[in-house]
């Protein structure tokens, strides 16, 4: 039980009893499989009563089963039904294999985790937008997770996050740019770029990509971006040796 | 009293069901429907609330029983292919 008084919120009653339903069926088709049997036996629907005390307790609707000489308790009707895969098919929203899904990000708890895929929010681009439409207050309420617990899984998910820095050529032949791949390097507006401490120009800027256009001598240092408040990245990088070894061939062609 | 996961008091009722369509017959069950009497309980195994529902061990309740709940399944002829 998760509190001192054994209640729990009734979301997690029923999502603990969706994942026994759901791991009988699979064992059930497993189990038929093995045995090489044409037809098995699967749930369809499933209702349970059950004798409970129900609370509310700021806003929240909590479940304990009746103990031993419990009176006076409540009567749970709980009707289930299976999902068949066209159904989930149906409904499910097409997301892009390429979407961070919120799972693949680092140091958010199973717990949190879940409590936001309870909420729908599946991968961080959603969790993102809901958070600028609505506010950390709005999705803590709707995923039952406190705010500062909310605001630091947002904090992390927006870090932004350099993967790759690249020379590329410009339409000027003099003059070379540099590409910067990662995650979250764009928010609100573009972000502040600095190479070894001076800023960098920036040409082009999207969540994924910069553009940057450095001095001659900023094609080594540390790379800093700033896309918010507490929201920074730095990298070291030296570009100086592959520079020299694609002017080389360049005179020798 | 031992209290086991749903899903084990299921797939043992299930899984008793699964040598009725097992052989050739002329009458078979399509459907199956039960009302069961179940203890019931929640339960935390590494840290994930494990929802426990099983048959009374005994015919009669005693006053250290946990009231019974009702539980009713409908079950149908399936492909064992997952999903389908």
């Amino acid at each position: 039980m998760n509190t001192a008084e054994g209640t729990v919120p009734i979301e997690d009653f029923v999502q603990a009893l969706q994942a026994q339903l759901d791991r009988a069926q699979r064992a059930m088709h497993v189990k038929a499989r093995n045995l090489n049997l044409p037809l098995t036996f699967a749930l369809k629907d499933i209702a349970i009563d059950l004798r409970t005390h129900i609370d509310v307790v700021r806003n929240q609707v909590r479940v304990r089963p009746a103990g031993p000489g419990d009176h006076d308790t409540s009567v749970l009707h709980l009707t289930l039904t299976t999902v068949t895969r066209p159904m989930i098919e149906e409904n499910a929203f097409a997301m892009d294999a390429s979407e961070e899904r919120i799972d693949e990000v680092q140091d958010i708890s199973e717990e949190d985790r879940r409590k936001l895929e309870w909420a729908g929010l599946q991968t961080v681009r959603q969790l993102k937008q809901l958070h600028e439409e609505s506010g950390e207050e709005s999705i803590g309420r709707m995923a039952n997770l406190p705010v500062d617990r909310l605001r630091k899984a947002l904090q992390k998910m927006s870090q932004p996050l350099v993967s790759r820095v690249e020379p590329e050529d410009s339409e000027d032949p003099g003059r070379k740019l540099l590409r910067i791949r990662g995650e979250n390097l764009m928010r609100q507006g573009s972000p502040k770029v600095q190479i070894a401490g001076e800023p960098v120009s920036v040409l082009q800027a999207n969540d994924r990509e910069l553009l940057l256009a450095p001095m001659p001598h900023q094609f080594t240092g540390v790379l800093s971006i700033e896309t918010g408040p507490d929201l920074a990245t730095q990298t070291a990088f030296d570009l100086r040796p592959a520079l020299n070894q694609s002017a080389k061939n360049g005179e020798g062609s | 009293m031992w209290t086991r996961p749903l899903a084990e008091m299921l797939m043992d009722v299930a899984g008793s069901l699964l040598g009725v369509s097992a052989n050739q017959q002329v009458v078979r069950a399509t459907e199956v429907e039960l009302r069961l009497p179940v203890d019931v309980k929640l339960a935390r195994f590494d840290d994930a609330l494990v929802f426990c529902a099983d048959v009374p061990a005994w015919r009669w309740q005693t006053d250290w029983d946990r009231p019974l709940g009702e539980l009713r399944l409908r079950m149908e002829e399936a492909s064992p292919e997952i999903g389908q």
